[in-house]
């Protein structure tokens, strides 16, 4: 059997040694605390928001924050936007957007990446070959204007998007997979696997797959980030999520014909993303220095 | 040599495939008949569109159409912009040297100030400026670009008046559009010079050369550095890619007049012609960066076999 020293294999202390190590770096605990709140704020909008973020009244438009509407006598702690709708309840919806697009996308991706990359790299071959030049002429776009380009002929739309962003994102997690499982075919576990009789499918999801967990959680983590940026990017361009929906790249695009007149529309949304996807960036590195510090190179 | 062939093969097939991409994009809803005539459909009885449809080809096979499409690309017929009254190919070549520029000064920002910052950060680790460096850089990859570029509008902008916060043409007007497109890159480029050379001055030739007595520059600048360069290297070519897909956002924030924005406004306004075509061009372009990297990468690096 080979050795594995990987902390995911150490099966004897894996919550504690995780939360120990957790705790010694300040950066990665502060990162997690945010990403807690913005994970509470998405799960419990209703309550953390206690307003209706679609309700609108033009009576009420682009009051600066701290307005106290003297008829109902709500508090708009951030103030309201173009359409008399409360700033923090869209801020706190729009973590749910933003949090939702940013993991299923990377369920997406990251089933179809791994699936292929397993394929590839253990089947070999000409299925091999076609993986890998569909993958080249995939990356050959640069991804947002991939996902630009197939959202704008489709039309904004949630389920579009996280369509698009899983299937524009499987190569990082392809090409790392079929990796590992190129490095790890020769190994004497698999040949004694392989010899003893047991079938393809067999190997692949019960020997080889385990041993291959650490990459694709790293890329899976920075991953969620980087779809929550381009869910941002693409609403805020127009062809991400409906305008009807809160989410902070809508509510960067509403707002930037504001700049000067009315920062709140912008500024808490631009800190909600910088600050999540902060977190996720600093939880990322720390789990891939917890998980093999080796990787540094890959990614 | 062999490396050479291959990869050229590799980037007709690629090619080939973003101009299957870039003609497929109209059947993505099934009729490009619709597509094309967007809302105004509603308003045509059966027989115009019909008679639409006839006229621009889409009642033939597809692969008749696909033949056609390729056939006229390489005469640099896109098709025909009626909302610009131009070519779509005229439209979007007319607006190539703008993005060019844009992309061209963030490249050079980006690679100016991140890789001494990152060479600094690693000859001082676990130092404040090392801390420094790892901030900004960690920042720098998670502040979206777009809120960037907003902020600084609203603070070079508006509060201090300092720059002008729209158009081109003068030197002023692309210091904003080229520090917010190069953000991003300029962090990750410090962060992988950083660890990339952390990297190097591991390996055994770097202890051989200090027990030699080699000065510690020459050690750093001659031996590190020089291998380091590779990854950062190639590194900086794929960020083309990401330099070009970001130019569309820094573009529409700025009105920067490059293709980025004319797809953006091409989209809002159903102009398709100039989607399909400014599409094609930047990705065709992505791909002949890549490809001239690679060569670079192979040329530098003899090692290299593919």
């Amino acid at each position: 059997m080979t050795q594995d020293i990987s902390p995911l294999t150490d099966k004897k202390s894996i919550k504690s040694q995780f939360f120990i190590r957790l705790f010694r770096s300040k950066t990665a605990l502060i990162a997690s605390v945010i990403l807690l709140l913005v994970c509470f704020s998405a799960i419990f909008a209703p309550i953390v928001a206690q307003k209706d973020p679609a309700s609108l009244s033009l009576m009420r438009r682009l009051k600066a924050p701290g307005f106290v509407e003297k008829s109902t006598n709500l508090q708009f702690i951030l103030g309201t936007d173009t359409l008399g709708r409360d700033v923090f309840s869209r801020l706190v919806y729009g973590a749910r957007i933003s949090l939702v697009v940013g993991l299923s996308a990377v369920l997406l991706s990251g089933t179809i990446g791994i699936l292929l990359g397993l394929i590839a790299g253990y089947f070999g071959g000409v299925t091999d070959s076609i993986i890998m030049r569909i993958a080249d002429i995939q990356l050959s776009f640069p991804t947002i204007l991939l996902a630009l380009a197939i959202m704008a002929i489709l039309g904004p739309g949630l389920e579009k998007l996280i369509l698009v962003l899983g299937l524009t994102g499987w190569v990082q997690y392809g090409r790392i997979v079929r990796g590992q499982v190129l490095s790890i075919k020769q190994e004497e576990f698999i040949l004694a696997a392989r010899a003893t009789g047991e079938r393809n499918w067999s190997i692949i999801l019960q020997q080889i797959l385990p041993n291959i967990w650490s990459p694709i959680i790293v890329i899976a983590s920075f991953s969620v980030a980087s779809n929550i940026i381009s869910e941002a990017s693409l609403s805020f361009l127009g062809v991400g999520v409906p305008p009807q929906i809160p989410s902070w790249g809508i509510m960067l695009s509403e707002g930037r014909q504001y700049v000067g007149i009315a920062e709140w529309l912008t500024i808490p949304a631009g800190l909600a993303i910088s600050f999540t996807v902060l977190s996720i960036n600093i939880i990322g590195d720390w789990i891939r220095d917890y998980l093999d510090p080796k990787l540094k190179n890959i990614m | 040599m062999q490396y050479l062939i291959k990869r050229l093969l590799q980037t007709i097939i690629v090619v080939i495939g973003v101009s299957i991409f870039a003609f497929g994009m109209t059947f993505l809803t099934g009729d490009p008949t619709e597509v094309i005539l967007g809302d105004g459909a509603d308003r045509m009885s059966v027989e115009e569109i019909n008679e639409f449809r006839v006229k621009m080809g889409f009642d033939k096979p597809w692969y008749v159409q696909y033949f056609d499409f390729t056939w006229k690309a390489l005469n640099g017929d896109f098709g025909y912009s009626f909302i610009r009254h131009k070519p779509a190919y005229e439209v979007i070549t007319e607006r190539l040297p703008a993005t060019i520029q844009l992309a061209a000064v963030a490249l050079v920002i980006s690679t100016v100030i991140s890789i001494p910052l990152g060479v600094i950060s690693a000859t001082k680790p676990h130092t404040l400026i090392d801390f420094i460096v790892t901030m900004i850089a960690l920042v720098g990859q998670s502040v979206p670009s777009f809120w960037l570029g907003i902020i600084m509008i609203l603070i070079f902008g508006v509060y201090l008046k300092w720059l002008p916060i729209s158009g081109s043409g003068s030197w002023q007007q692309l210091i904003m559009p080229g520090i917010t497109l190069a953000a991003f890159s300029l962090a990750r480029n410090m962060r992988l010079t950083r660890s990339s050379m952390l990297d190097f001055f591991q390996k055994d030739f770097v202890r051989t050369a200090r027990s030699k007595g080699i000065s510690e520059n020459r050690v750093v600048y001659i031996h590190v550095l020089r291998n380091s360069l590779l990854p950062i290297v190639t590194a900086i070519g794929l960020q083309m890619g990401y330099l070009l897909g970001g130019s569309i956002i820094t573009e529409t924030i700025f009105g920067w007049p490059g293709v980025g924005r004319e797809i953006i406004s091409a989209i809002n306004s159903h102009d398709i012609f100039v989607v399909q075509a400014g599409v094609m061009m930047l990705a065709l372009i992505f791909t002949f960066v890549n490809l001239i990297v690679d060569f670079v990468y192979a040329w530098v690096d003899p090692r290299i076999h593919y």
